[in-house]
């Protein structure tokens, strides 16, 4: 009793939502501009889409629940088949980890290149409030800020510094390399700016204080974009990306490849076996086909110089005009389909309790 | 079960043959992949502005929309106009960093001293899950780059000054949707717009939706097409007669393969039909 009004409860609830959801999109697109603003729905379109987003990607999380629970089962009760499916929980579970090794290497990197980039924005921030007095917020004096500067400074390039010869050690960048030079002439250029920083006096700074200061945090952006590409291609050697490679380059590509390619020779037995002209509709789909396939190849011109005229005939006007209706009479179902969806009619699951 | 070897027999040599020997042949002159081009060629993009590109494939499809994008990618580069990279499908994350690292790789060889930098000529705005729902949702912010939040290293794509300001949707110039899946491309066509804008749209689809394809040309919703490998195959030719130093020969020798694979199709459909009506006769006269 209770179950089958926990099941009455739940099924309202989808019905509820799913009506809501299909308006609120069907209203989106169809009201004018104006009216959707006046409503106030646009201030919230991209926070109500973000949801409907999240809800889509937690089918990911699901579908996994569902593999590792459906394919799992049979692995522990060595049910037939049950070999495979251990194949295919190893490879998800190695390629989670070489995906997630290489999102947690990412995420650090990303901590250290904003490192760099700080440093510029910073010294951007302190030029801008000494220009123009901030209003609504205190900040510290400028000879303070431009003091954390210079440390925050100090220690930011010494940290490239080390990462850069880290990467010529192992051998990822050579010494000799552009980036590498590249790299190491930024830093010298922003120390030198650094040190010219420590040299003047901040308590009241002049107008030439504040230029140096721009320029420094020009060349920080620059330091930072130079050493974001330093980073990466020092990555691109590391171990975890070297079994992501091995796992999507060395075997999900080519697996997925040979299993398409193998098309090609299903397709070549059934056009020998297959293909015959036994009615006049089956003769011109023939002549049709033939003429694409040659209008398409490189030796079509060889055999008939118009065969590319005739294919793109073929393919603007007959074919364009079969895949109108087609695709005219797929938009009317699918609307009706969508209408249904959306009243719940087609929802037949949610109300499987009460049979 | 015998004359079924000798079907793909024939069939691995007509492919094996021009691979192994490197032979290639000039394309077949394709009209919507010639359009595709000047497209390109011509768009006007100011600073700020970006092209936008979904990768929408897998390995399935690896063999045809790879070297769409090659050439794709490619021409925007020359072009120097910023590409933002990014996918409906979570298949394809890794072709969103491995083809413009290879281009930019084969063009900065090409044109030394000069750089396409991930940051500044390219990013890679990963896999973006909720399909029509996340590009209405994109077409209607209020700034791209905003919205589009981090790139796949975790970097928010606003901190690269060529991504920095992208603004609103009416920046992105010229939108490539190459796929081979059935329904990504319906998303960009019908929700890629809104009031008074609609952007330049070019399409790399498998040999197998070529037809529906056409419709989308026909109207003008679409402004250029690759049609598989051959599409990618006359649009590097066209590069090549543009920008002589532009180099595709695998490319070359990959459509000549898959001519020859046709031809062998063509041959087998005339001796399927020849041979039984041959042995029909026979048996009548005898």
């Amino acid at each position: 009793m209770v179950t089958n009004h926990t099941t009455d409860t739940r099924a309202k609830l989808v019905r509820i939502f799913t009506f809501l959801g299909g308006i609120y999109f069907f209203l989106y697109f169809v009201l004018p501009e104006s009216a959707v603003t006046v409503i106030g729905m646009k201030a919230h379109h991209e926070q109500i889409s973000n949801g409907f987003i999240v809800i889509g990607a937690m089918a990911l999380g699901l579908g996994l629940y569902n593999i590792m629970r459906a394919h799992g089962a049979r692995v522990v009760f060595q049910r037939p088949g049950w070999f495979n499916s251990l194949a295919l929980l190893v490879g998800l579970f190695a390629m989670i980890a070489a995906t997630s090794a290489q999102w947690i290497e990412n995420v650090r990197n990303a901590k250290d290149i904003r490192r760099v980039q700080v440093l510029g924005e910073f010294a951007t921030r302190i030029v801008e409030d000494a220009r123009t007095q901030p209003t609504g917020r205190t900040v510290p004096p400028v000879a303070e800020r431009v003091a954390a500067l210079v440390r925050y400074g100090d220690e930011t390039t010494a940290l490239i510094e080390a990462h850069t010869n880290l990467s010529v050690q192992a051998g990822t960048n050579g010494a000799a390399s552009l980036l590498v030079m590249e790299v190491r002439e930024r830093i010298a250029n922003t120390r030198g700016k650094l040190v010219d920083c420590k040299g003047s006096a901040w308590e009241r700074p002049s107008d030439e204080d504040l230029s140096r200061l721009t320029q420094f945090s020009q060349d920080a952006a620059k330091l930072a974009s130079s050493y974001s590409i330093l980073k990466r291609s020092h990555d691109a050697h590391s171990l975890s990306q070297k079994v992501y490679d091995f796992l999507f380059d060395g075997l999900f590509n080519q697996l997925g490849s040979a299993m398409f390619a193998l098309l090609g020779v299903y397709i070549a037995a059934a056009a020998y076996r297959a293909f015959r002209v036994r009615t006049i509709e089956s003769g011109l789909m023939m002549t049709a086909a033939v003429i694409v396939m040659l209008g398409q190849i490189s030796f079509g011109k060889e055999i008939y110089e118009h065969v590319p005229s005739i294919r793109q005939w073929l393919l603007e006007v007959p074919n364009s005009a079969a895949f109108r209706a087609i695709r005219l009479g797929a938009g009317v179902a699918g609307l009706m389909l969508a209408i249904r969806m959306w009243l719940s009619i087609e929802s037949r699951s949610f109300s499987s309790g009460r049979k | 079960m015998g004359g079924r070897r000798l079907i793909y027999l024939l069939m691995i040599l007509a492919v094996g043959l021009p691979i192994v020997c490197g032979i290639s042949q000039k394309p077949s002159r394709l009209v919507s992949a010639e359009r595709m081009y000047d497209v390109v060629e011509q768009v006007k993009v100011e600073p700020g502005e970006v092209a936008m590109i979904w990768l929408d494939f897998g390995p399935n499809t690896v063999a045809e929309n790879e070297p769409q994008t090659q050439v794709l990618v490619e021409h925007l580069f020359r072009r120097r106009i910023p590409v933002v990279l990014l996918s409906q499908y979570q298949q394809a994350e890794r072709f969103l960093t491995k083809i413009p690292n290879e281009v930019a790789k084969r063009l900065e060889a090409e044109m030394p001293g000069q750089q396409w930098r991930y940051g500044e000529a390219w990013v890679n705005a990963g896999f973006r899950p909720g399909g029509a729902i996340f590009i209405q949702s994109m077409v209607n912010a209020a700034d791209v780059s905003k919205f589009l939040g981090r790139d796949v290293n975790g970097m928010p794509i606003s901190y690269y000054p060529t991504f920095s300001a992208i603004g609103g949707v009416e920046r992105v110039k010229i939108v490539g949707e190459i796929t081979g899946l059935i329904g990504v491309f319906d998303n960009i066509i019908q929700f890629f717009q809104k009031n008074g804008y609609r952007p330049t749209i070019v399409h790399g689809c498998t040999s197998i939706t070529i037809p529906e394809a056409y419709i989308f040309l026909d109207s003008g919703q679409l402004k250029g097409l690759l049609e598989g490998i051959a599409g990618a195959a006359w649009y590097s030719v066209v590069l090549k007669e543009h920008f002589p130093r532009s180099e595709n020969k695998e490319l070359l020798v990959t459509n000549t393969a898959l001519s020859a694979a046709h031809i062998v199709l063509i041959l087998l459909i005339v001796l399927g039909n020849l041979v039984p009506l041959f042995a029909r006769r026979r048996a009548n006269h005898g």
